[in-house]
């Protein structure tokens, strides 16, 4: 299966497909001091082979460069269209989405570590060809671009995990997902442990991945070490609620003063339904409605791109200004991992 | 546990003159809670500080439970004295004693300007088989408050709240709200409206649980009304829902404990308080550098 995967997605097959895109000749700056971030929000769609794949990425990045963006970020499981290439997989797809069979809270899904060997085998192939279309297409437009998350086989261990690609479309680093849904875990997936922040010349900026977001211990880490921008690729598999949406990335942009990109997956895929709007987010008091919010997608479905504007002096203004952001308590912290995490009643 | 809270809106502060004023209001509200049967009412912050020290305010609050019996009282925040330090502080009171106590951990900038200092340590204390915790005002914004009260047991948090500035769902739903969403514990939350020392106050009254067990998912199992009659909101907090809740949507069952290790390390720099900005290249530099490619 490995062999095949590869062979389908293969270097030359990219590398063609790529060499056909024009790049743009101006990547529109028109002198603004501000960072320009783009959101993807993105319907699962059929793909019958990874030109098309290729394609789909591309039209997102044209549009983005086309806009002035510095940094397009792309959602979680950014790779599902790619088992399309498999023979008969978009027929069995449609069927299983008729007949939505997995529920990931349902217990119904008790054979999925069962599909482990099968997602081994495909994962570095499909990375492989998430990272060359994507390090394409960063050069081509010269933009940073986030490829959303895929799987990452290391040592054995399937990670879900994303990769930060240069302008000139260098693969800079990957981050792999540190906190799992139950679903994930049923599937066999490792979680890492470890944590980045790039340094980029947009800023410094990290990389979690959906439930992360869920932690506020991730955000705390990210701005410890001097994070400006998070970046948070999502895939909920559950129907859009807005105060759901509300306990991710929101709230942690809040506490940790920071901004926030999330891009999102939507659509059918294997019985399961992804809802999720694309956003960029920023403490409140920066936000004209004051209600955090720089841009947000209107709808939890279907093709959106959502840019907003990062101002890095402007936030830095609003930590020095915000009533309850800064303050430090030394006497607590530093007993504050071991008492809460290590002698707690919970661990 | 038959739960409330008190609705302090900005007409009842503009109706408070005298301390005197303010202890009536008090005995009202607490009879109020009795006549609906209520089991635990939190008080909004900054009530034992706005005509007074704490203490003649506490001791008045500690007379009155002695006539209700099994009724827990939060009597909202004051400001205590401690020799030379003087704490943002909060309690429970039942049946005429003051059974715990609690200090608050963070300081907003208001606080820090009059020179308030901050609690270290956290309590809880185990009633009618929920241990509950206190979160005061400002800690509401400081997560890592909630996290370790939540991960020593705590199911019930009582938030004294007094939010700066105008009113602003948003601000209050980044505070105590997705504390609870956080963590799923319950959280009765007390806001005051009104001035204190040259600065403005709003905030609703919520009683909050998680979102999965509540009726409209949006984790309010009650919420203060915009033209709110009653001085209390009340709900029945019902801690096997809450598990079942838990069950459905496990935070802390997720957490990665090895990958916090850095969390406030001072030789890491941690926490994200008090830290440099990240060095920037200003973007017109890079587009300079860019043009000068080859």
């Amino acid at each position: 299966m490995e062999k095949w995967f590869r062979w389908k997605l293969g270097e030359d097959r990219i590398r063609t497909s790529l060499s056909s895109i024009k790049a743009l000749e101006n990547n529109h700056k028109d002198g603004r001091g501000s960072i320009r971030a783009a959101a993807v929000q993105r319907k699962i769609t059929a793909a019958k082979n990874v030109e098309a794949y290729a394609y789909r990425m591309e039209s997102f990045v044209k549009s983005a460069a086309e806009k002035g963006c510095d940094i397009i970020a792309f959602p979680e499981y950014n790779f599902f269209e790619l088992l399309g290439i498999i023979p008969g997989f978009n027929l069995l797809n449609r069927c299983l989405n008729k007949r939505q069979v997995i529920h990931a809270e349902s217990g119904s899904d008790s054979g999925l570590s069962k599909l482990y060997p099968l997602l081994c085998s495909i994962s570095t192939p499909i990375q492989a060809a998430i990272e060359s279309i994507m390090c394409g297409l960063a050069s081509k437009y010269s933009i940073y671009i986030y490829t959303g998350s895929y799987f990452i086989r290391e040592n054995d261990h399937l990670y879900n995990g994303g990769a930060i690609i240069s302008r000139e479309g260098d693969i800079l680093g990957r981050q792999m997902k540190l906190h799992l849904t139950d679903f994930e875990e049923k599937l066999g997936i490792k979680r890492g442990n470890e944590f980045k922040v790039f340094s980029l010349d947009i800023g410094n900026i990290a990389f979690p991945v959906c439930m992360d977001a869920t932690y506020y211990e991730v955000f705390n880490l990210a701005r410890s070490r001097g994070c400006d921008v998070v970046v948070l690729p999502i895939a909920n598999n559950e129907e859009y609620r807005r105060p759901r949406a509300l306990r991710g990335i929101w709230p942690r942009v809040q506490e940790a003063h920071v901004y926030g990109i999330k891009a999102a997956l939507n659509g059918w895929f294997c019985g399961l339904h992804f809802t999720g709007k694309a956003g960029i987010f920023a403490p409140i008091g920066m936000t004209p409605r004051e209600d955090g919010v720089v841009a947000v997608s209107e709808h939890p479905e279907g093709d959106f791109l959502i840019v907003g504007e990062i101002d890095l002096e402007a936030l830095c203004k609003e930590r020095e200004e915000d009533e309850y952001y800064g303050d430090s308590n030394p006497e607590f912290e530093k007993t504050y991992y071991f008492n809460t995490y290590l002698s707690c009643s919970k661990c | 546990m038959n739960a409330a809270s008190i609705v302090f809106n900005n007409d009842d502060y503009l109706e408070l003159t005298s301390y005197e004023q303010l202890a009536g209001k008090v005995a009202g509200w607490l009879q109020l809670c009795c006549e609906h049967k209520i089991d635990m009412v939190v008080l909004p912050a900054l009530l034992g500080c706005l005509f007074d020290n704490g203490e003649r305010y506490i001791n008045d609050i500690i007379e009155l439970s002695n006539a209700y019996k099994g009724m827990a009282i939060c009597p909202g925040s004051y400001f205590e004295a401690d020799y030379a330090d003087t704490y943002h502080s909060s309690c429970i009171i039942m049946e005429g004693e003051k059974i715990m106590e609690q200090r608050q951990i963070y300081l907003a900038k208001w606080e820090k300007g009059l020179g308030l200092s901050r609690g270290t340590e956290l309590n809880s204390i185990s009633l009618r088989g929920l241990k509950l915790g206190i979160i005061i005002s400002t800690d509401v914004f400081y997560p890592q408050v909630s996290r370790a009260l939540a991960m020593s047991g705590v199911k019930l948090v009582l938030a004294p709240t007094a939010i700066i500035g105008s009113r602003n769902m948003s601000r209050q739903l980044a505070g105590l709200w997705q504390n609870v969403q956080a963590n799923l514990f319950f959280g009765m939350e007390s806001s005051f409206n009104g001035s204190f020392k040259g600065h403005d106050f709003h905030g609703s009254s919520i009683i909050h649980a998680p979102l999965d067990m509540t009726a409209g998912e949006d984790g309010f199992l009650a919420l203060e009304g915009k033209s709110q009659k009653c001085a209390i909101i009340t709900a029945e907090l019902d801690n096997e829902k809450r598990k079942e809740a838990v069950r459905k949507f496990n935070t802390l069952g997720q957490l990665n404990i090895e990958a916090y290790k850095d969390i406030f390390m001072p030789s890491r720099n941690g926490g994200y308080h008090e830290q440099p900005i990240g060095k920037v290249v200003p973007v017109e530099a890079w587009r300079r550098q860019d043009k000068n490619k080859p």
